[in-house]
């Protein structure tokens, strides 16, 4: 009898397709990563409006503003989150929003060269409140925008709609 | 001179190791980032700024305005709809009611309605969720105009 006592030669895998694949998941995941953490606060379970708009692209930075079940202000930033329902912080509030809109006021100025100062503020308050807050907060947060000069508020909800009970 | 022959030419074998390895750590990182986030909508509300002396704002006086009050019941939920004087009921099947009444009462022919001007007042302790359901019923009906009171501002009834 015979035997074949040639070496066994290297087998090569076609890595090719797995590779392929893998890039396609990677390309997948770099399109739908969320940048916006910060300012899209995922804790705050948003109320549903069918009737809800598309969101649409601000001329100018929007100022989120994320409220959560307890009223308080998320801000995302070393000022920490402002208790809406607490008198004692709302000149903690008015300073927040006094530096934002500085801040947006300075984009104005880079953006357009100059600013007409009769203009009004064109930045849009982007209100994140979550749906069993309780609106006396939220009411509170929109006259403080009020009052530190912004009048254009976008009021999120998700679009999809609510199963039925 | 010397010259290398075609015949002396070997494949050159790449290693793939290193790069196999950096993608999974890619894949595995997007992986456990990976959040599907809800499809988000707006509702687009202009209220003006307030200034010294903003109290006594220019009304237009060929808006019809139509007060609406959202009045909370225990827990924050919506106990009573008040549609002018006329009482609704509460919860999903007032609002239901006050989007039918606001579209009877002054949705013109193809369901548009003009100078009308919606304002909302709700109770302090309403659920935010009630508000915008409110909202989303006042703008089923057709009206887009609407204004949220605040009675701190504005303290004319109540």
């Amino acid at each position: 009898m015979k035997f074949d006592h040639a070496k066994p030669s290297v087998i090569d895998l076609d890595m090719t397709p797995m590779i392929d694949m893998t890039f396609q998941l990677i390309a997948f995941f770099m399109f739908t990563i969320n940048f916006n953490n910060d300012i899209v606060n995922k804790d705050v379970q948003l109320p549903v409006a069918e009737i809800a708009r598309p969101v649409e692209r601000a001329m100018l930075r929007p100022l989120f503003l994320n409220v959560d079940r307890e009223g308080r202000l998320l801000t995302g930033t070393d000022v920490g989150n402002i208790d809406l329902r607490d008198a004692t912080q709302e000149r903690k509030l008015i300073e927040y929003l006094s530096a934002e809109k500085e801040h947006i006021l300075d984009e104005m100025y880079a953006k357009f060269a100059k600013l007409d100062e009769s203009e009004e503020l064109k930045a849009t308050v982007v209100i994140r409140a979550h749906e069993d807050a309780e609106y006396g907060p939220v009411q509170d947060l929109i006259r403080t925008c009020r009052v530190a000069g912004f009048s254009r508020y976008s009021l999120r909800a998700q679009l999809k709609q609510r199963p039925t009970q | 001179m010397k010259f290398v022959s075609p015949a002396g030419v070997k494949k050159v074998q790449t290693d793939m190791t290193p790069m196999i390895d950096v993608v999974f750590q890619l894949m595995v990182f997007f992986l456990f980032t990976f959040k599907i986030a809800p499809v988000e909508g707006e509702i687009g509300v202009n209220m003006p700024a307030i200034t010294a002396g903003s109290s006594a704002q220019k009304q237009d006086v060929t808006i019809e305005r139509v007060p609406i009050k959202l009045l909370a019941g225990n827990s924050g939920g919506l106990d009573q709809v008040m549609l002018g004087e006329r009482f609704l009921g509460g919860g999903e099947q007032a609002l239901r009611s006050l989007s039918q009444v606001l579209k009877d009462t002054y949705a013109g022919p193809g369901g548009v309605v003009n100078d009308v001007e919606v304002e909302v007042d709700a109770d302090r302790q309403l659920r935010y969720h009630w508000v915008i359901r409110a909202t989303n019923a006042i703008m089923y009906a057709g009206i887009d105009a609407i204004n949220f009171r605040d009675p701190k501002i504005d303290p004319r009834h109540k």
